[in-house]
């Protein structure tokens, strides 16, 4: 056999396990017939090691699955989802295969829920907790009359920031900061021009949030990246106070 | 997608029906699966249907995620594919709309280095990908668009323009040689 890695002729006789394999990556790609399809389902319940041949094939190919673009969905999303926990049980569940699978854990679902109520959701996720409209200072002479960006704070702890009318200089990035009480500026992240940004919020930044007082959101303008040092290095742009919502 | 012992360490609590977990493996899925839904559906609406129907499944099934058999990464991946390519199925067999017959396939079949590409660059590039490039282009074409597109060997006879038996040899040529590269 040639070690040719361009090679793509057969690669070497078919053994038994061979046509195991074939037959579990066809069944992963879903190319079998309904009738093969099922006859290899059966034998999986049955046949362990054909079984983890499956999941090799399922290793790899998820790559391929892994490797399309993300795209942030809308946060619709996320409640309509939420409203098909609470739908729960599961004979909706469609794929006879999974039926069985499923039993358990809507029962175990229905006792969690049948315990809990429905408040383990009652939080929004999204619901914002604190709101900050920032007004450009004079650093910023050409800014647009009104907030040059909104913030929103969700109750789990992200931050949703929108610069409004204003964009960094080429080369430059905009670094929002809290100023909580009397501590020095913490950086909460980057902020994009023209795009809504989501910054995750570190453990230490909503137990200030919980205890500080006044809390203050600043924006400066620094080398792209943000500030090297971890403490503002430019000139502050725009300031306002985080309220409660 | 996250960190794989995470994922599968939120299954795990998904299992136990921990709703705090499923809110983070939301967060920290979300964007990957709604990205392979429209890449695989290219309608929004539709692909927002159907993660929605995913994820309440992955809520409901992370009960039959067994750790011994693969990473929690793959199994999601997986269950969410499966989930779009048999929504993919059905509206093309159901009279092929607008862009779902072979025509579409067509049409995709050559993509060239899109962003699918460069963000496996930035990954660092899956095995699969490697043993993909070894073989002739039109083979991994047709591996990638069984998986990506839900072809059929009918499909893809009919796309190759070869007899359906010459397809399907091809293809497990292709699997074959596929397998043993990965098992380098």
């Amino acid at each position: 056999m040639s070690d040719d890695p361009r090679q793509t002729g057969p690669a070497g006789p078919a053994g038994p396990e061979d046509g195991d394999d074939i037959a579990a990556a066809e069944y992963a790609l879903g190319l079998l017939e309904a009738a093969e399809a099922r006859a290899f389902a059966a034998r999986l319940a049955r046949e362990p090691a054909l079984a983890r041949r499956l999941a090799a094939w399922e290793e790899h190919f998820s790559r391929l699955a892994e490797a399309t673009p993300a795209t942030v969905p809308p946060r619709r999303l996320w409640r309509r989802v939420r409203r098909g926990l609470d739908d729960e049980p599961a004979a909706a569940a469609p794929g006879a295969a999974w039926r069985g699978l499923a039993i358990g854990g809507a029962l175990t679902a229905m006792l969690a829920l049948a315990l809990l109520g429905q408040t383990w959701f009652a939080p929004e996720p999204a619901a914002p907790t604190f709101t900050a409209a920032l007004e450009a200072t004079e650093a910023l002479p050409d800014a647009p009359d009104g907030p040059v960006a909104r913030v929103a704070l969700e109750a789990e702890g992200a931050l949703n920031a929108q610069l409004e009318g204003v964009t960094p200089a080429p080369g430059r990035s905009f670094e929002l900061w809290l100023i909580a009480g009397e501590a020095a500026p913490v950086s909460l992240g980057l902020l994009a021009p023209g795009e809504p940004v989501r910054l995750d919020l570190a453990e230490t930044v909503r137990a200030a949030l919980a205890t500080a007082d006044p809390l203050v959101l600043a924006i400066s303008d620094e080398p792209a990246g943000g500030s090297p040092t971890g403490a503002p290095t430019g000139a502050v742009l725009a300031l306002g106070p985080l309220k409660p919502a | 997608m996250q960190d794989e012992d995470e994922i599968a360490a939120l299954l795990a609590r998904i299992a136990r029906r921990d709703r705090r977990a499923f809110r983070t493996f939301y967060g920290a899925t979300s964007a990957q699966l709604f990205g392979l839904c429209l890449r695989i559906l290219r309608d929004r609406a539709v692909a927002e249907e159907v993660a929605q129907e995913i994820f309440v499944k992955l809520w409901r099934n992370a009960d039959s995620f067994d750790p011994a058999r693969g990473s929690g990464r793959a199994w999601v991946l997986t269950v969410a594919r499966n989930h779009a390519i048999d929504r993919l199925r059905r509206r093309r067999a159901g009279g092929a709309r607008h862009d779902d017959g072979p025509e579409a396939l067509e049409r995709v079949a050559d993509p060239g280095p899109g962003p699918a590409e460069s963000l496996v660059a930035k990954q660092g590039r899956a095995a699969i990908d490697a043993c993909l490039e070894e073989l002739a282009e039109t083979r991994a074409r047709a591996v990638r668009l069984a998986y990506l597109e839900g072809a059929s060997y009918a499909e893809l006879a009919a796309l190759f323009d070869v007899p359906l038996n010459t397809m399907r040899s091809w293809l497990r040529r292709s699997l074959l040689a596929l397998k043993e590269c990965l098992s380098r």
